[in-house]
């Protein structure tokens, strides 16, 4: 399989007066394409910043990051943000819908912001309504929805432009067990389907569905499976 | 791109849809400020910045005669056709003399204001009227027969009738036939309703001493204001060598016709403008609170958005068409507003506004509207557009995991805006303030006589019909007979110029047995020329000897009154009365006059001008050479009477019919309206800076309760933990309190350093208080600190209702 990420001495911290504190500590790491990779570890342990730095939601790090062979580190911000555009999707733990939108509307945010015409967009989103069964709900506002619901729309709102890497913050952690089920079968499928997915848990049994995990601690890999 | 942003737009409108408390809040501001600032902007561009209705009006400059120590005044019939031959700096120079005039026919006699001008007139400004013609080369000499009507006078008396033209109307009992109706925007000089052709007579061509031509002329095309200036000046030091008995002394300066008509008003309109920029400051200081709290729960979205592939300027373009959207609808709300608040100040005329029918909401108006808008718009949704756009998304993720989305910065800046606030609020109160005291003392001094119970009006007697002395006098006798017997009457008279601005007269007066004085030490006083019981109807008191009585008449002994003031200065230590006096030198053929009473000084020129000598006669033993004087001006009237002002002025209509069917009567109104007119313009910038200020102290006090209610909200969780370890309510209402009056205090203080510099605003306007009242500042600050309690007040409540679990549950 190809690389599609390398991260080579990866580094974040904080500045507060003369004082560094460290999120991430050399993190080195390669994640392959269609690879499902899970990363856990306790609270305070770098997963969410991780995750952030890959899917380049967080530009204050230092080391070397390729993806898909282009350095990604010299990159400016902008460069950054149509990388995000063209290959990445989002999945976060508290769904982040955008509230005044409906469900229609929040599918249609990354198409509209990928510049896709208004009416293959529309194409698109109905097709999307349609896979994910969310047809009858298209109108509603988030508020509406049942957390499983939304975070439903999160993920259908993250492979909606087709990414080649979907990055899931803790997907089910606001969702009792069955939605939690039903979102990583979902996740499986899209795998299945050739997408790369990077999720960040603490649940054993998410982490069951992907191909390998990598345990974070006080910033550092301390151990891959 | 258009799709974008239609689609940014759309969005922006259904997000304030959904929070129409926010909405409503930031565009009613808005509204308020940009209201205030349209309606003041209207008459600022109406009266000062628009072009004045003539051909090249830059050109324009109106030409006064200079004598004394620096005096400028009207100009003499010779003097002006000297200076019209001889500069050469100046295109032309054209002459009017303002008075009113009694218009018969048509309807109901009228007085209405016109203007005698040279036959160059319309000519040398460039504006042709609308309907015939102007006056031709020549119609100013001899007596004039046509005349040219204002475009109101053509549509309130004759219908807009185009017929008109050929109509012979009736003016001061003179005919005149109407040849031209003047442009709609034509309104020159002052309110002048009909212009006429002066009348160059051989009189006025020889008095070379009698100064009452208003000039104004026209630059050469090129020539400087300075060329002009010392060109004519030029002419006059000729003149002054040609004519030294009338002209010595006597130079001349032009000036600008602009600012000659619009000088004066300048100040009260800049005073205003800075008011109503207050109030929008402290307006957008409110809103730039309201879109700092909106940006902190916006965060969010625009983490998620630009997580979904937003670039920046998208992002930023999206916080943008809501605030610029927030902006126009508080722009439009705020023209209807300002079109009314124009309304309302065209009701108030306040006086001494040139133009004032010039004012409107038109297209220059919506423009400013609009700028002033869409750049508070930019202002308040770029600043915190771009400083959210640029935030990496996982930071503003993690702040918001952190349940704070408040930094000390933002803190800070929020806090500034409302002491930013506060002090500009006590600014305006303090000026508003000031002014309130300022009228209240103008209305407690005492005029000198007593206003109640009395109406007055005034007539312009028309010298066609009682064209000499005699017939004059017969005519006022007539008239204040029949005034008299109206029932409940207690006293009627006439004088020449009422007090408080109405007009003076005055001269030089000699005192019998006293060497004659040397020249420029003669003794002046005010000629007050009085016909019936003048003293009882004006309820001017006596301080010694009498009162005229009916026997003062024409074959009788010449009688004086004088005044406190004219006996202190010029009978000091002696009796005044017995004492005889003649106007002017006192030389053969003087009238001499024994001065038999002596009564109280009366505020003649200004309520707060210290009265000078007057010198009281009875109208009908007025010195014979002295009525060329007095025959122009119009004669006022005084009615004392217990029936009621209304009874009373329906009652002297009657009787001035009764004398005279086609005599018109003006300003018929109780006397007390010469003390209000006295002090219009203080009540009027009063009313609108205390309007502006009460805006101001509300739209402060919104800011304060705004940025306490949002520091509660911010504060939850640290106020949870505060009630979970045991502390009282009234410790945490003290604590918000304490945070709000703090600020407040902090603009207070300020804001009375700003209060200092009201002195050079409104300096001029003030009376009987100066600008570091305590009195006043201590008021001011009294209020704003109750508002500021009051506005923390409901934050303080909520506080104290925290629930201490929830709060830490939320965490």
């Amino acid at each position: 399989m190809t690389t599609l990420i390398r991260l080579a001495d990866v580094e974040r911290f904080y500045q507060a007066g003369p004082t560094r504190t460290y999120v991430l500590r050399r993190v080195n790491l390669e994640i392959r394409q269609g690879e499902f990779l899970t990363i856990m570890g306790p609270s305070g342990a770098g997963k969410s910043t991780l995750l952030s730095i890959l899917g380049m939601l967080d530009s204050s790090w230092t080391g070397e990051y390729h993806f898909l062979d282009e350095a990604v580190h010299p990159l400016p911000q902008k460069k950054r943000v149509e990388l995000n555009k063209r290959y990445i999707g989002f999945v976060f733990q508290k769904y982040h819908l955008i509230d005044d939108l409906t469900v229609y509307e929040n599918l249609e945010i990354p198409l509209s912001y990928r510049d896709v015409k208004s009416k293959e967009r529309a194409a698109i989103v109905a097709e999307t309504l349609d896979r994910f069964q969310m047809v009858g709900k298209k109108d509603l506002y988030p508020s509406q929805l049942s957390g499983g619901q939304q975070q439903l729309v999160g993920v259908a709102r993250a492979v909606i432009a087709s990414p080649q890497l979907l990055l899931a913050d803790e997907p089910t952690g606001n969702l009792h067990s069955a939605q939690g089920e039903e979102i990583m079968e979902l996740f499986s499928r899209l795998n299945g389907q050739g997408t790369t997915i990077v999720q960040v848990t603490h649940s054993e049994r998410n982490a069951s569905y992907g191909h390998r995990t990598i345990q974070l601690r006080d910033g550092w890999i301390v151990g891959s499976e | 791109m258009m799709e974008s942003l239609l689609q940014d737009l759309r969005y922006a409108l259904r997000g304030l849809r959904r929070r129409p408390g926010f909405s409503a809040i930031v565009v009613l501001t808005l509204a308020l400020g940009i209201g205030a600032n349209t309606a003041i902007f209207s008459v600022v561009h109406g009266v000062l910045l628009r072009p004045l209705p003539f051909h090249q009006p830059e050109g324009l400059v109106v030409a006064r005669e200079v004598y004394g120590e620096g005096s400028v005044g009207t100009v003499s019939g010779p003097n002006f056709l000297d200076w019209r031959g001889r500069a050469k700096a100046l295109e032309g120079l054209t002459a009017y003399r303002y008075r009113t005039m009694a218009l018969v026919g048509s309807g109901e006699p009228e007085e209405i204001a016109a203007s005698m001008v040279a036959a160059n007139f319309f000519d040398l400004l460039g504006v042709a009227p609308a309907l015939g013609r102007g006056f031709a080369t020549g119609e100013d000499q001899g007596q004039p027969t046509v005349a040219v009507i204002s475009d109101g006078l053509w549509r309130a008396r004759y219908d807009a009738d185009p017929e008109v033209l050929g109509e012979v109307i009736t003016l001061s009992g003179a005919p005149y036939t109407i040849i031209g109706v003047a442009a709609p925007t034509f309104a020159f000089p002052g309110r002048a309703q009909i212009w006429v052709p002066l009348g160059f007579g051989v009189a006025q061509s020889t008095e070379r001493s009698s100064h009452s031509y208003d000039v104004v002329g026209r630059l050469q095309p090129g020539v400087a204001l300075e060329q002009a200036q010392a060109d004519l000046a030029g002419v006059a030091r000729d003149l002054e060598r040609e004519y030294p008995e009338s002209n010595a002394g006597r130079g001349v300066v032009l000036i600008p016709l602009a600012s000659d008509t619009l000088g004066a008003v300048r100040p009260t309109l800049l005073l205003l403008s800075g008011a109503v920029a207050f109030v929008l400051l402290i307006a957008c200081a409110n809103v730039a609170n309201l879109f700092l709290a909106r940006a902190a729960t916006r965060q969010r979205e625009l983490a998620i958005r630009s997580a979904l592939g937003g670039k920046r300027w998208r992002l930023a373009r999206q916080v943008l068409a809501e605030s610029v959207l927030l902006a126009v609808g508080g722009g439009v709300l705020g023209l209807l507003l300002a079109s009314w608040l124009v309304d309302l100040l065209l009701v108030l005329r306040p006086p001494g506004i040139p133009r004032l029918q010039e004012v409107s909401v038109d297209g220059t108006v919506l423009l400013f509207t609009l700028v002033v808008s869409v750049t508070v718009g930019l202002l308040f949704g770029l600043v915190p557009a771009l400083a959210m756009a640029g935030q990496d998304p996982a930071d503003a993720f993690r702040a918001e995991g952190r349940g704070s989305s408040q930094g000390p910065r933002r803190a800070l800046f929020r806090n500034a805006l409302v002491v930013a606030q506060v002090s500009l609020a006590l600014v305006l109160l303090a000026g508003a303030a000031l002014l309130v005291v300022t009228v209240r003392r103008l209305g407690a001094i005492d005029p000198g006589f007593d206003p109640a119970g009395a109406v007055s009006f005034r007539l312009s007697i028309p010298a066609a019909k009682y064209p000499d002395e005699p017939r004059y006098q017969g005519y006022v006798a007539r008239l204040l007979e029949q005034l008299e017997a109206i029932p409940g009457v207690g006293a009627a008279s006439a004088v020449f110029h009422l007090p408080l601005g109405d007009g003076d007269v005055n001269g030089d007066f000699s005192i019998a047995g006293r060497e004659p004085a040397a020249p420029g030490q003669e003794a002046l006083a005010g000629y007050r020329l009085v016909g019936g019981d003048y003293f009882a109807a004006m309820g001017v008191r006596l301080r010694g000897g009498r009162f005229f009585q009916r026997g003062d008449g024409a074959g009788s002994q010449p009688v004086a009154i004088v005044s406190e003031a004219l006996a202190r200065k010029y009978f000091a230590g002696e009796n005044p009365l017995g004492q005889r006096i003649a106007f002017g030198d006192g030389s053969d053929g003087a009238r001499w006059y024994e001065i038999v009473g002596m009564v109280a000084d009366v505020k003649h020129l200004g309520l707060t001008v210290t009265p000078g000598p007057e010198l009281y006669v009875p109208l009908s033993q007025l010195q014979p050479d002295l009525w060329s004087i007095f025959a122009p001006i119009s004669l006022s009237f005084i009615v004392r009477g217990n029936g009621g002002a209304e009874a009373l002025t329906a009652a002297i209509r009657a009787a001035v019919r009764a004398v005279d069917p086609e005599q018109p009567i003006a300003r018929l109104r109780e006397t007390g309206e010469l003390i209000a007119d006295a002090v219009a313009n203080q009540r009027f910038g009063m009313m609108l800076l205390t309007l502006f200020g009460a805006l101001a102290l509300t739209l402060a006090t919104v800011g304060v309760y705004g940025v306490m209610a949002y520091t509660v909200s911010q504060r939850t969780r640290e106020l949870g933990i505060r009630l979970a370890l045991g502390a009282g309510a009234a410790s945490v209402r003290s604590l918000v309190l304490r945070q709000g009056l703090g600020i407040t205090l902090v603009g207070i203080a300020v804001g009375l350093l700003g209060a200092l510099g009201l002195s050079r605003l409104l300096g001029g306007l003030l009376y009987g208080v100066n600008t570091t009242d305590p009195l006043v500042l201590g008021a001011v600050t009294l209020l704003l600190i109750v508002a500021s309690v009051a506005a923390c007040a409901v934050p303080a409540a909520r506080a104290t209702r925290v629930d201490p679990i929830e709060a830490l549950r939320s965490e």
